[in-house]
């Protein structure tokens, strides 16, 4: 449970940075310490619902009712210094799940930038959740994944925010996501025809002439070339 | 003459000429104000009009007209994530094939907004205040257009720079600098921002047809002279002698 919500402060924001940057084999239970750290944060929400949050989905839900929009503290959701903070505090949990190491600085420290902002792990996540809020199973293909893991779909689809503001997330989900297992397909996070990569470079591509935004998945589906058949 | 050009693909342009965009943000609120008059491109079959509002994170789409109307006004409250930092929008005109596949006729050049309430449909350039930016300006070039962020710690841009053309005219020539190697030596399609830069700079000496094979010296010494051009023409060290005069 996390009991809280906290925003970092400047001092806050600076130090995780630091630390973050200096890829110290220690970062995971450091960054937790300054996340609880009072000098360092400020609490906006206290509550005994705050559940451990270990995907996408669950992340999404447990924030939802607290920054979300018309609620008291949805500028939060636009907010480097909440997302800073939540990454400081979910990264031990993350990584100890993914059984993976810090990595890329971008995924946990907020950097401004339509190049990178899509990057950081807990913002991503929760503003594909937001963006499908009415219907979070249309963007399973990226929520599904573990809190901690970015994975090839997540990157090819948030990495242009034309496709992600749109069908093209719930295109992604109709061919890679797989209901039955609540896991992305083999083969979806490869690079090879059909992958989210070829997705991603399709959509960019007709959208120069046709606007796949105001079309829906099945005819999308329709209009993909053959290479798509295999994940249909 | 240069050849790289966003709109290659047979559509039509709206131009600034053909709608006014506003962004208020004073109550917090951001607010969406558009008016239009695409007449002057003819297009005839029934058409949506849209506008597509994005920031470095989210997009959002506003339907400006159904019906698709030649001339119109639209007033739309924006969500908001759209409250602070640069704001983004693209009017598209969509019609449909024989076969109801959606196809963009005509598209606007990319405006962007500002923190500050300064758009690219006045001017090229917009200014970004930041309040914690660790040094007094950058350039940024990830949206496509040209953002200059200038330090507003302390209120030093909203109180000091803001007024200040001394600021402005020692600047002015480091950003061409910047942007016409920026331009040099990009290699993907240009965003419709950094096209209307280059439109200004080609005529100044900006030769992008050849810089593909040029190494980067010869690439700097190009910037260096686009810059210097730039400044002679708008007669910037005069600009500067007369306010350092006035202020005397």
């Amino acid at each position: 449970m996390l009991l809280d919500l906290r925003v970092f402060n400047e001092s806050g924001n600076a130090k995780f940075s630091e630390l973050v940057a200096s890829k110290h084999p220690d970062t995971p239970s450091r960054a937790k310490k300054l996340s609880l750290d009072d000098s360092l944060t400020t609490a906006f929400i206290s509550s005994n619902d705050l559940l451990l949050p270990t995907t996408k989905l669950e992340l999404g839900q447990m924030l939802w009712p607290h920054i979300g929009p018309d609620t008291l503290h949805e500028d939060k959701a636009a907010d480097p210094s909440f997302w800073n903070w939540l990454a400081a505090r979910l990264m031990s949990e993350c990584l100890e799940k993914s059984k993976s190491s810090v990595g890329n600085q971008k995924r946990w420290v907020y950097t401004a930038g339509s190049r990178n902002a899509y990057r950081h792990l807990m913002s991503s996540a929760y503003l594909i959740y937001s963006n499908h809020s009415d219907d979070p199973s249309a963007a399973m293909a990226i929520l599904c994944s573990p809190l901690g893991v970015f994975g090839e779909v997540t990157e090819q689809i948030l990495a242009s925010r034309s496709i992600a503001g749109s069908v093209g997330t719930e295109l992604a989900t109709s061919l890679y996501y797989d209901p039955e297992t609540k896991k992305n397909k083999a083969g979806s996070g490869g690079k090879d025809a059909g992958s989210p990569r070829r997705l991603a470079a399709f959509l960019n591509q007709i959208k120069l002439t046709v606007d796949y935004k105001s079309m829906t998945v099945p005819e999308l589906l329709d209009l993909l070339p053959e290479e798509f058949e295999r994940f249909k | 003459m240069a050849t790289r050009s966003l709109n290659d693909t047979g559509r039509s342009r709206i131009t600034h000429e053909m709608f006014d965009a506003s962004l208020s943000r004073e109550t917090g609120e951001p607010v969406l104000k558009i008016s239009w008059d695409i007449t002057p491109l003819s297009i005839r079959s029934k058409k949506k009009l849209v506008v597509d509002v994005s920031n470095d994170r989210v997009e959002q789409r506003v339907e400006l007209s159904e019906v698709g109307a030649d001339v119109g006004e639209i007033i739309y409250p924006l969500s908001a994530e759209f409250a602070v930092g640069v704001t983004r929008i693209r009017i598209v005109a969509v019609t449909e094939d024989a076969s109801g596949i959606p196809i963009i006729r005509a598209e606007s050049v990319t405006t962007s907004f500002s923190t500050s309430g300064e758009s690219t449909s006045k001017s090229i350039l917009v200014v970004e205040p930041v309040a914690d930016l660790a040094v007094i300006w950058e350039l940024d070039f990830d949206s496509g257009d040209v953002i200059l962020k200038v330090s507003n710690k302390d209120n030093l841009w909203s109180e000091q720079l803001r007024q200040s053309q001394i600021f402005k005219s020692t600047i002015i020539g480091h950003i061409v600098y910047a942007v016409a190697l920026h331009l040099l030596a990009t290699r993907d399609e240009l965003a419709a921002g950094l096209v209307n830069w280059q439109n200004l700079l080609v005529p100044l000496g900006l030769n992008i047809d050849d810089s593909d094979e040029a190494d980067v010296e010869d690439l700097m010494d190009q910037a260096r002279d686009v810059s210097h051009a730039f400044q002679e023409d708008r007669k910037l060290l005069s600009h500067l002698i007369s306010n350092l005069e006035e202020i005397e």
